[in-house]
Order: structure tokens, then sequence, then C-alpha cells
């Protein structure tokens, strides 16, 4: 299977000019799967941009495998095995489901036709859906073909921005157990959250971002959601004081 | 007369048609990258140009009338006219990118000022006329009477609007194209090259230019300053039909051709073109999003 | 009266002056060269307020000089007046058509403005081809009697290139006049960031019709002398070339500046001169050097001239009076009611039947998840967005329907999330474009002085807008916000992209403004920014009112909390 490392050292980066992540140092090994929490505009989704070359890096380095990635561009990095699931999912409004799957889907029309299948096998929903544009389509369904868009190429990193957005509190949990049954396929995952307590199993580690810094960062097993709640809420690592 | 008005909503149509495929380049530019290419139209002219003068090259080289049809050149002119229109994405788009789409709507009256008076400096203004499809003449099915330069024109136009609906709809240039023009940033994300497929765009829908050029070269002849009225034929066609659709582009590209026809014929051209200018403010005064249009993010 | 100011208009006037002296020792076919630059100029200076300054892509400006020409010319010949009367007629007349051109056409955006704009220039060159008993046809009219001035005949080419370049005079003096600080920046602002502008208080349907009627008028004064110059009118008046030549000038000369309309006027008239080669197709020429401009200079040939060799003098801050000026009107208690307001698109209702109210002296804290409404709230507050349901009271008044830029009239002032970053003002310009209209300019130098004098950009005044840091665009907002004299300040996002000192510096600013008499509500989602600072929170979820209270309150509560947090606290 994949046998990724992720080494994300010293990274400093900006968007539209303003600095938004400050000296990021993050590791990730094989298998292993991150949860990055943060209030709005603590910089989960630059950290995430960053990594997938849409935000200027102004210093640091990235690294999968022991391959400096990050002078690449963004197009080199998504052959390189880098798929990414942005906030508000982003589909092609007009392609239908499975012309998005097929648009991104890189390899032999047999194998892409397997791979299809394979997804929607999975996701009975979207198989049913095969044929509707992507705007006809409810925020969970949405959701999951944004998350098989970013799959489909079986990946050796998964970037997935805040999936859980605006979705009903069902849907929120069917989704985070499709995220948790890629992982558990050995992906190897970074996911941005605001959604404390259902999300924390996906990540078997945690970050706490604040105005761009990490103020935490550790096991997920040795920390409980009332600690991050309060990090998030006060942007340091004391609890508050009512 | 039954004879007489079936002739006239041919000759509407074959004009539609033309029309229909300088509306399908322009509103694949305004897709691809947000702004108008005002030298489209200037294009249709140099398509014909090109094709007066591949009709008299190949004439002259050995005098057989077939091989100067049009049905021959056009695969010359599409081709040709594609490489034009990769070479002008590379100087009228390219370099402005990143700047604001006013400059891009700028940049292209720059260019089809240069097509147009460098055509007009090495032809003169005087109309040029190209060659017919395949023959000149009529045919006759029992009573009616009908010209064979028209339907091979409705014939032609309608087999490449359907190679384009195939293009962007059955193949996967066609839906790297389209996710592209959607979501650039996202599509580079899933690995596609948006700068390629911008110039991409720019040759299909130049070439689609030149190939209603060709089209028109016969009936209508091609003069020189002919651009300025094909780009806004195309650009009322892409109003009436929603801002960004091809298939609204397409039928309100033929219901254009056929309203100036048959108001040509009934009243008269001034007056045919004045109510389609009228009808087209009356469209942004009531519904600026266009007849057929739907919200932006449901476009196709 | 801004140094700034009369610079430019020095500036100008040698631009014009230096060629019009040139021009008055050349042959008579010279100076017929120059008065077609002169009149050149002159439309082009129409073109360069509404394209130029505003940046909305006419392509009417053809339209307009080929209506100066008809209408001035076929008066002249069927009516035997003098030509100041002629160009009355012809510029009251276009002025009449543009205006009612403006009714339907300058509400649209950007594409669809040109497009109208050139299917109205279509029209126009329809009618002057087919009317024939009026227009003359396709031939146009002959017999436009000579120019004369005050009973008197201009018949040597130097009477004629003076009255033409006088005229020019006056016309640049009235676009300064028109442009006058503070105006100048508001349009900037306009141009760069409408919706800024609007709630900073200014009405962007009247500049819009103002530049475009303007642009008629010079259009059609220049319309007006080609036809009285030449002697005829044709439909070649009318033809998109004359519109395209216009832009050109415009572009190439620099359509930032009005002496850019003049430099462009007058190099390409004379181009054709310069390359006899192209013979008839110097439209090449003028293609190529537009296509050359917009890609490596788009400010023109006066911007690169302002770039290299004028420098910005800036302001003297220490030179201006220092008598204290209270940055902020004295607000007595002032109170906005929101009731019953509701918000829905593309299906999701943004807000349910909201009730909140603000009060002076006191702070309050908006907060929320992702689309909880916040956004939606303020945007409809400051008159951005409209409500489905709902009032919104100010003092007694209802507000709900009254346009963006009256209510900052009125005292609602916001700031936005993503700061202005506009290249073409300077940190003292931006905040007097924002200073109330009510007062003289005297006056709202002085506002100015006394908002920087509290701000930490009092060290930064000339410095260019784009060039800020984060924290010192954000300073910037607020002093803009504070320019319109405000009683209510919506605050979005206020702290984003801060680090801890600065924020801290901006709680205490926030306080000072709430003890002067200011409602302010803050949307923000750095808790340790919010809750030392304000008085009272609101927590939002799915466009409703969740928890509301003393910041202690509302974060002891458990819904407050599930919300914002997941199922955290279950």
């Amino acid at each position: 299977m994949n046998n990724a490392t992720l080494i994300i050292s010293n990274l400093n980066a900006s968007h539209k000019r303003e600095q938004t992540i400050r000296d990021i140092e993050i590791t990730l090994k094989e298998y292993q799967s991150m949860v990055i929490f943060g209030a709005t505009g603590a910089g989960k989704t630059s950290l995430l941009r960053a990594i997938m070359g849409l935000d200027k890096i102004s210093s640091g380095t990235i690294q999968l495998n022991g391959q400096n990635f990050h002078t690449m561009s963004t197009r080199q990095r998504a052959h390189l095995g880098i798929g990414y699931c942005p906030e508000g999912r982003r589909l092609f409004p007009g392609l239908t489901v499975w012309e998005t799957l097929a648009v991104t889907f890189n390899g032999k029309k047999a194998e892409r036709d397997r791979r299809i299948d394979e997804i929607f096998h999975l996701l009975p929903a979207l198989k049913i859906k095969k044929g509707d544009r992507a705007w006809s389509l409810s925020g969970g369904q949405q959701q999951m073909l944004a998350i098989a868009r970013a799959t489909i190429n079986n990946p050796k990193l998964i970037l997935l921005d805040e999936p859980t957005l605006g979705l009903s509190p069902i849907m929120i949990d069917e989704i985070l157990e499709i995220i948790g049954s890629i992982k558990d396929n050995g992906a190897t995952i970074l996911m941005a959250e605001q959604k404390i307590e259902p999300s924390l199993s996906i990540g078997d580690l945690v970050v706490v971002l604040s105005r761009g810094e990490i103020i935490y960062k550790g096991l997920s097993d040795d920390i409980d959601p009332d600690q991050i709640a309060s990090m998030v809420m006060t942007g340091s690592f004391e609890p508050i004081h009512n | 007369m039954l004879d007489i008005s079936l002739q006239i909503i041919l000759n509407g149509i074959s004009l539609g048609c033309a029309y229909a495929l300088i509306t399908l380049g322009f509103v694949l530019v305004i897709n691809a990258i947000g702004a108008v290419n005002f030298a489209q139209g200037d294009f249709v002219m140099a398509g014909g140009f090109l094709t007066v003068v591949l009709a008299e090259f190949m004439v002259a080289d050995n005098f057989n009338p077939i091989r100067a049809s049009g049905v021959i050149i056009l695969p010359l002119v599409l081709i040709s006219m594609a490489c034009f229109g990769f070479l002008f994405s590379m100087i009228a788009y390219k370099p402005l990118k990143n700047r604001p789409p006013v400059t891009v709507f700028i940049s292209t009256i720059a260019m089809g000022l240069i097509i147009q008076h460098s055509i007009n400096a090495g032809f003169g203004p005087e109309p040029q006329i190209g060659p017919a499809l395949i023959s000149s003449g009529t045919i006759t099915i029992g009573t009616l009477t009908i010209s064979k330069q028209q339907i091979s024109i409705i014939l032609s136009a309608s087999f490449l609007i359907l190679c384009v609906g195939f293009l962007m709809n059955k193949t996967q240039l066609g839906r790297k194209l389209r996710a592209a023009s959607q979501d650039s940033e996202m599509a580079e994300s899933i690995g596609i090259n948006g700068p390629q497929c911008i110039s991409i765009t720019f040759s299909l829908a130049i070439a689609l230019a030149g190939a209603a050029g060709l089209l028109l070269s016969n009936q209508f002849f091609v003069t020189t300053s002919d651009g300025g009225l094909y780009m806004l034929k195309a650009y009322i066609a892409v109003t009436l039909g929603g801002w960004g659709r091809l298939d609204g582009a397409v039928i309100a590209a033929l219901a254009v051709g056929l309203f100036e026809v048959i108001m040509a014929t009934l009243v008269s051209y001034v007056v045919a073109e004045a109510l389609l200018f009228a009808a087209l403010l009356l469209v942004l005064l009531f519904r600026p999003s266009g007849l057929f249009a739907e919200a932006i993010q449901r476009r196709t | 009266m801004s140094s700034l100011y009369s610079r430019d208009f020095i500036v100008t006037l040698i631009i014009i002056l230096i060629p019009l002296c040139l021009a008055l020792n050349t042959d008579s076919y010279g100076q017929r060269i120059m008065t077609l630059s002169g009149i050149y100029a002159i439309a082009a200076m129409g073109y360069h307020l509404i394209f130029g300054r505003l940046g909305a892509l006419s392509l009417a400006q053809g339209c307009f000089f080929g209506l100066g020409a008809y209408s001035a010319g076929l008066i002249g010949v069927h009516f035997g007046l003098s030509f100041l009367t002629c160009l009355l007629f012809a510029v009251i007349f276009t002025a009449l058509v543009s205006l009612i051109i403006a009714l339907p056409v300058l509400r649209l955006e950007s594409h669809y403005f040109a497009l109208a704009t050139l299917g109205i220039a279509q029209v126009a060159l329809l009618i002057a081809i087919n009317w024939t008993e009026v227009t003359g046809g396709a031939n146009g009219t002959y017999g436009i009697p000579q120019l004369d001035l005050f009973g008197v005949e201009l018949s040597s080419s130097n009477d004629v290139l003076i009255l033409v370049w006088v005229i020019l005079i006056i016309i640049v003096s009235l676009t300064f006049w028109i442009m006058r600080a503070p105006f100048n920046y508001q349009v900037t602002l306009l141009k760069d960031t409408p919706e800024v502008a609007a709630s900073s208080g200014i009405d962007i349907g009247r500049w819009r019709l103002t530049f475009f009627i303007m642009s008629a008028i010079f259009g059609a004064t220049a319309g007006a002398l080609q036809a009285y110059t030449i002697g005829v009118v044709s439909p070649a008046t009318l033809e998109f070339q004359v519109m395209v030549s216009i832009l050109a000038m415009t572009v190439i000369g620099g359509k930032n500046h009005p002496a850019g309309a003049v430099i462009g006027a007058i190099l390409l008239t004379h181009l054709p001169e310069w390359f006899r080669f192209l013979e008839t197709h110097y439209l090449i020429a003028y293609g190529a050097a537009l296509l050359c401009t917009i890609i490596v200079a788009p400010s023109g040939i006066f911007g690169l001239f302002e770039k290299f060799i004028i420098r910005n003098p800036g302001y003297d801050v220490k030179s201006l009076p220092s008598k204290e000026n209270k940055a902020v009107s004295d607000a007595n208690s002032t109170s906005l009611e929101i009731q019953g307001l509701s918000k829905t698109y593309g299906g999701i209702k943004a807000l349910k039947n909201l009730n909140m109210t603000l009060t002076s002296y006191q702070i309050v804290g908006l907060v929320g998840p992702n689309g909880s409404g916040k956004s939606t709230l303020i945007n409809i507050i400051s008159g951005l967005q409209r409500q489905d349901e709902g009032t919104i009271e100010l003092d007694g008044s209802f507000i709900e329907n009254t346009a963006s830029y009256k209510r900052s009239n009125r005292g609602i002032a916001r700031t936005y999330q993503t700061s202005l970053r506009s290249s073409d003002l300077n940190v003292y310009q931006a905040i007097l474009a924002c200073s109330s209209n009510q007062h003289n300019l005297k006056h709202r130098h002085n506002q100015t002085h006394a908002i920087l004098r509290n701000s930490r950009l009092i060290s930064k005044t000339e410095i260019m807008v784009g060039d800020l840091s984060t924290a010192d665009a954000r300073e910037l907002d607020l002093c803009m916000a504070l320019a319109t004299e405000p009683k209510i300040l919506l605050l979005d996002e206020p702290a984003a992209g801060l680090s801890s000192s600065e924020q801290r510096f901006l709680s205490t600013k926030i306080r000072h403004l709430a003890q002067s008499g200011i409602s302010i509500l803050i949307v923000d989602h750095s808790m340790d920014f919010l809750l030392p600072v304000v008085d009272r929170l609101i927590c939002l979820d799915q466009g409703s009112v969740v928890a509301e209270g003393v910041p202690a309150k509302v974060l002891a509560d458990p819904k407050a909390l599930k919300l914002y947090f997941g199922n955290a606290r279950s």
C-alpha cells in the first residue's frame, strides 16, 4: 500500500499578501491521519491550500516520501498523488457525477470504469445520481462527490477541508463514517475541522491552530474534546476560567 | 407562394447556422476566461478571406473547379484558423490573464483592428466572393426549388455544431475544458493543465469563426469591414441565449438569423437590424441574464 | 486647496500649451492636424471620465461625437445660426439623448454596458445612413458654414486652431473642477471598491450618471467642432472607427489622467503623418500601439511619465491646521432596532426572524459558526443586501429600504473582512474620500487630520493603500469608517490576521470609540479578542439567536458551546 510520510517544516505562507500561516511543523507517518482544529481564520484552510500549492509559500519545505514538492505547481502536486477536497466542495457545477469522476481520473478507460464502479459501490447514493449535474445534488451528495473526486486516483495524501460544513447532523455522521473507512483502507489523511467531538476519532494526531500558528500538537488519545474546545475558543493552551 | 416562404426560411436557417458557429466560439471563450473576445467577428472575416485565397490558389494550380470547392477547403481553414487562435491567445490573452476582464476586452479590440486593417491593406475594401460549398445551382423536389448552397451550409454547420457538442460532452478533452472553465483553480488541483485548456478553447473558438467565414463567403461575399457586425450578432445571440450557455447560444443564433432574413424580406434590412438592437436593449432592460437563462451555477 | 490638485492642473496646462505654441508657428497643414488633435482631445477627455476614472467601458463615445457633429452641422446648414448657438444646441441635444440612454443602460455591469452602448451607437449609425431626407444618407450633408465667433468668421487655420484649443482648455479646467478633492478620491474609491464606496456614503448612481452625461457633452462638443472645421457631416463620424480611435487615444495617452487624453490625441492624430508608408492603413498602427500599451504600460504614456519623472509630493501633515477637531460627532443616545429580519437565498434560510438592538456606548459581539448568518446580517444592516422580511429602525425611522450610501449618511458605517486594496490612493486620500459629505472641504481636511492623529497611521499618510501591512490596512478600514461620522459602527472581523499586541491596540481603540457614544457591533472568531472587549455577546446559528447576554453567561450556555464546537460538551 501507500507509504506516505509527510514532513512539513518551518512553513510560512500567505494569501493575497497577507501572511496566513507561520512556522508550521508537521510530520505524518505512513497510515497516520491528522485532524486540524482552530477557529475560522486560524489558518486551517490556508495550510491545506499551501500544501496543494494554491497559496504562496514564503519559506519552508514540504516533503512527501522524501521528495520535496513545495516548488512544484498545483498540477504537478496532483499528479504526485495528493487528493484535495476544498472548503465549500467546489464541484464543477455543470459536470455530472460521472463526468466529474471521469475527468479527474488519470489512466486507461477500462481502469477508470472499474474505479468508478468501486466508488459507486462504496457510495451508492452517487450511483443513483450519476447522470445528474453537480449543482443539482443535495449538500451531502455534493460532499460525497467531492470526497470521491479527491480519492479516485488513490492518492498518497488526502487533504480534506471541513467536509462536514453545512451538513445536517445525520449527514455529518455519514460523511465522517465514509472518511473513516477511507482511512481504514490505509490512506494518509490531513483533515481540517470545526466539529470537534465527531471528527476527533478520524485523527491519530491532533493539531490546534490559532492565528496561523500551531498552539497544540499531540496524539488524539491524549486529549479530550473539551480541552480542544477551550483552546480553539481562547486561542491559547490554557483553559478558560469563567 | 409556399416555395418562396420556404426559400426564405431556408435562407434564415442557413444564416442562423453560420451565426451559431460564431456564437459558439464566442461563448466558449467567455466561459473559459470570463471575458469577451471582441475580435471574433474579425476572425469570421479573416476566415472568409483565407477561403478566397485558398480557392484561388487551388484553381490556379489545376483548373479543376471541384478541387476548389468549399468542402475541400473547410478542413484547411479549420486547421489554419485554429493555429491563428492559438497565436491570438498567446498575444492578446496570456500576458493579461491576471488583469481585469475589461483589459482583455480592449486587447481584443486592438487585435480586431490589426486583423481588419491588415487584410484591408492586402486586399482592399472591395467585396470578394468565396467558392460554393459543393456547387451552386438548385435542386427541384416536386414544386420546390431549393438552392444547393443553402442546404450544404445548413448540413456542414450542423455537422460542426454536433462535433463541438460531442467534443465538449463526450470526450475527456471536452470534460477537461469544461472543468477548467468552471473552476480553474480546482481544475489545477485535480491535475488539469488550465493554461493549455484556455489555448485549446481559443483555437476551437477561432476555428469555428473561420468556418463561419467560409460558409458565408459565397452567398454574402466577404468584406473587410464585416467583422464588427458579425461580432454584434454573436453578442446579441449570447445575450438572448443566456450568458455562457452553449445550447441557448445556438438556438438564439438561429433565431437571430431567421428573424433577420424574414424581416429583411418583408420590410427592409435596416428595420431588421434596428428591431434586433431594440430587442437586445429590451432584454437587457428586463431580463439582463438572458431569455433562457438560469442561475449562473446552473450553466452547462 | 490641495497642492496635488493644482500641480496636476499646471502639468496638464503645460502639456497643452507647449504643442500649441509649436503648432502656431507651423504651416496651415500642420495647424489643421493640430486642430484635429484638439478636437479628439476634447472627445477623449469625456472618455477619460467615464472609462478612465469610473472604469465603465462605454462604447457610445463615438456615437456622442457623431450626434454632436450631425446636430450642430444640420442646424448650421438649415437655419444659418451662429456656431456657438449650434454648439449649444448640439450639446443639449446629445446630453438629453445620453440621459435617455442612461436610464436603461447605466445600471448594467461591464460587458452588458459595453454591449448596450455599442448597440445604441449602431442604431444611431443606421438612422444616419437611412434617414436620407434629414441626414443626407450615406453621402452626408455638405455646406456647413465656416466657424464663426460673435459674428466674425474664422477663416484662417490659425484662428480655428486657437478656438479649438481654447475650448479644450475650458474643458480640461471643467474636468479638473469636477474632479476636485475630495471627489477625485471618492471616484477612485468607487472604481476600485464600489461596495466600500457605497457604505462610505458615496452615491454610485449619481457619479455614473454625471460622468456619462459629461462624456456625452464633451463628445458632442468635439463632434460639432469637427463638423464645422471640415464642413461636412457624414455617417463616417458615427462609425466604430471613431470610437476605437478615442479609446486608443485615452488608453495610450494614459487613461487615469486628463493629460493622458491630450497626449494620446496629439500622438495618434500625428501618427499617420509619421508613418506615411502605412497610407490609409494607419489603424493597424493604432491597434498595435493599443495592444502594446495595454500589455506593457496599462497606465499609458502619462502613467510612465508620472512614475519616472514626477514624484508624488504627498501631504505635509504638520503644515495643516492643528486645531483639535473631535473625530466623532457627539452622538446622543442612538439606537438601532432590528425586528423580524429574514433572508433566504438559494433555498437556504440565512436569517430567520431575527431581533436585535444596538445602543450607544455599547459594544456587542456576534459569534457563530460559518454560514450562521453573521455576514448576511451586517450586509443587510449596511444596505448591501436586502431582507425578505423585517424592519430596521434607526432612531425612530425605518431604514430597511434605504440605499446603502444614504444609510451611511445617516450614521451607519462598516468595515469589510477583506481590507481595501485600492492602489491609486494613499492613506490620507482614502480617509478624505470617506469624510462626510455634509461638511465643506476645509472641515473635511480637519476631520481627516483629527482621525489620523488618533491613529498610528499618522506617520504613514503618504503610503499608498496597496502597500500597507495587514494590520495597517485594517486600521485604515476603521479610519475610513470613522470619517463618515458613524453612530453605529459594524466591524466585520476586525482582528483577523492581527498579532496579539495589534489586537490589544485595536481593543483599546474600540473601547474609546464606544465611550464617545458610538454603538459598535463586532463579528469575530477570535474569542480572546472578543471576550474582554464586548459588553454583550450574541451567538447565532442558522440565522437565529441561540444565546445572548454578558460573555460569561453565553460561554456557560451549553447550547452555544455545542453548536460552535460540535458535541463537545454533550
